[in-house]
């Protein structure tokens, strides 16, 4: 696939029209911007919890004191959460290595501080302070950022964590698709749902509803809908030629599509006893009794990957992604994580292809979650 | 020949000094494809690594054998090494020695050339391996010949050599040439500065970005 002149002239202008202003601000180039913004910032948000990053933030961007040199996540995860909580006190100035750390920059008149709106500075005001100052500002609302040079609009990326680099940035609340670990959030704060919309029958027992297969896949997809930087569409359940069905078909602002296959471990009540009282339910279980329970261990893990492997080698996709929803009880050794494919179960596919992921689920009330997690 | 031990060298010596973490080995081969496509930005005119179409993507064994030698030679540290059937998982790290004698070596254009290429990998966000091989994926040789041998139903067993980027004709030349001449027809004045080397990089590397949403593989899918 080869890139046409005009899409070649359109990329190399970006750099040209703002190597002048970037060089002004002190960066050997506009692309050390990007470098910060998709490396160390998008790594060190990814790091933050979701309430916690910025929501309408401004800081300034300054240059490193050597070429090369960039903040590592454990400094500038600080300075972030000091940017959030002085957001309409203090802008400060970042240098993109944080050599000497961030230093107070300037301090918004009470005026200003008028022209925000629930707590968030506009990107109007980011833009309007970077022509005054003639500086690089940074706009920041949780993964996405708006950058202007001299006052110009430089980049707006709806979502550093996946690097995406051009587009609408999107609220406080879009969470990055991360490599398929916006799973992981969906998991801990959606799935833990004990109403009868959940997925859980019995959430003491760790028992979930027959088939929780359906009601997690459209869940999940409902739950990108709403909450995915970059998100476009998805197909539930769509058609994979001559392979039968799979789970999500995701389709990328970019029109990128991916594959997620969504399995589960643990247990499920069978539905045929779906009408059957608690207290029969409960003795069901404490008996063990045959033909009450679904119930799946980790060869889920080796059966998912492999049929993933058949709708991916349509060559349809980008990515396949096998989401794992361990709804066994809660263990101390037991957490969300990426797992590694095996070339085994993708073979003749390459690995790298695929992305498995365990996310844990836990049913249990936040109060009882978090003594439980005390010392 | 020497070049090709340099060149891997400075891959990992840059990857060290621009605070990436230790190298995964499917990365090292997919950067070290990248730097044999962008040599002609560095005038580097002779080949440093012949790549041919593997299973998955470009591959050279002799890059791993050359690692071998730098590792026994304690040039390059392995900082994680596993293996699970016929699959090696590794990671490498460039050692002092090994920054200690790319230091006194003369290569300035493949030293630079690293830099610039894990600088731009790094303005694009692309990290992972996976990420790495969806760029290289893309690369209009590479993308031509894996297309030719899934329209005409060739395995994988088939190792087509790729042709060299100054080969006559080589798409990606065409590429690189273009964007090095955009920016040298919109600056007329001669002591005008023009863009830095890793910025092209950095342009080219988004024009194979571009074409990742595309994916060849839904033509053949439909086809």
């Amino acid at each position: 696939m080869s890139t046409t002149l005009k899409e070649l002239s359109k990329l190399s202008m970006h750099p040209l029209v703002f190597d002048e202003p970037a060089k002004a601000c002190g960066f050997a180039s506009a692309g050390e911007i990007e470098r910060f913004l998709f490396t160390s910032y998008g790594k060190t948000i990814k790091e933050i919890a979701p309430a916690n990053r910025p929501k309408g933030a401004i800081f300034f961007l300054g240059p490193p004191a050597t070429f090369g040199a960039l903040a590592a996540v454990p400094d500038l995860k600080p300075v972030l959460s000091q940017i959030r909580t002085d957001v309409a006190r203090r802008f400060y100035m970042v240098p993109i290595d944080l050599s000497g750390g961030a230093i107070l920059a300037y301090e918004p008149t009470g005026s200003e501080r008028q022209t925000m709106v629930a707590g968030a500075w506009t990107s109007q005001h980011a833009q309007a302070l970077s022509k005054d100052s003639e500086r690089c500002v940074v706009w920041a609302t949780g993964v996405s950022v708006v950058v202007f040079l001299n006052g110009d609009f430089y980049r707006e990326s709806p979502d550093v964590v996946e690097a995406i680099p051009k587009g609408h940035t999107g609220g406080f609340q879009a969470l990055s698709w991360d490599d398929g670990e916006i799973v992981f959030e969906f998991a801990k704060h959606e799935l833990n749902d004990t109403t009868p919309a959940g997925i859980w029958h019995l959430p003491d027992q760790m028992l979930l509803r027959p088939k929780p297969e359906k009601l997690m896949s459209v869940a999940l997809g409902r739950f990108l809908k709403y909450r995915m930087a970059g998100y476009s569409h998805h197909v539930d359940e769509c058609h994979v030629e001559n392979q039968g069905r799979a789970d999500i078909e995701l389709i990328h602002y970019n029109a990128r599509i991916d594959i997620v296959e969504v399995k589960w471990v643990g247990s499920s009540l069978s539905a045929t006893k779906e009408l059957e009282k608690e207290k029969s339910i409960i003795a069901a279980l404490k008996r063990k009794a045959k033909g009450w329970l679904t119930k799946y261990g980790e060869e889920t893990f080796v059966a998912g990957a492999k049929q993933l492997a058949v709708y991916f080698s349509t060559g349809r996709y980008q990515r396949g992604y096998l989401v794992v929803f361990d709804c066994t009880p809660p263990a101390t050794k037991r957490k969300s994580e990426v797992l590694p494919a095996d070339n085994a179960h993708v073979a003749p596919l390459s690995p790298t292809d695929f992305r498995i992921l365990r996310a844990c689920v836990d049913p249990r009330k936040a109060s009882t979650v978090s003594k439980a997690k005390q010392p | 020949m020497r070049n090709r031990s340099i060149t891997l060298l400075a891959l990992l010596s840059a990857n060290d000094r621009l605070g990436q973490p230790a190298v995964h080995r499917t990365s090292l081969v997919k950067q070290a494809f990248l730097a044999e496509t962008i040599r002609p930005l560095y005038r580097i005119w002779l080949q440093i690594f012949p790549f041919f179409r593997d299973k998955h993507g470009p591959y050279n064994r002799e890059i791993f054998e050359r690692l071998d030698t730098l590792v026994f030679n304690g040039l390059v540290d392995v900082e994680s090494y596993q293996q699970s059937g016929r699959r090696k998982e590794a990671r490498y790290k460039i050692s002092e020695a090994g920054h200690g004698l790319l230091d006194e070596m003369a290569a300035a254009e493949i030293k630079s050339l690293a830099t610039d290429l894990i600088w731009a990998l790094q303005s694009l966000g692309v990290q992972q391996a996976g990420s790495i091989c969806e760029l290289v994926y893309e690369e209009a040789e590479f993308a031509r010949i894996f297309l030719n041998h899934k329209e005409k139903g060739l395995g994988t067993n088939i190792k087509e050599p790729l042709p060299s980027v100054t080969s006559a004709n080589n798409e990606t030349f065409i590429t690189l040439a273009s964007l090095q001449g955009f920016q040298n027809r919109r600056r007329p004045e001669p002591n005008s500065e023009s863009l830095p080397s890793r910025e092209i990089v950095r342009m080219f590397l988004l024009s194979l970005a571009l074409q990742v949403p595309s994916v060849q593989r839904i033509n053949i899918a439909s086809s």
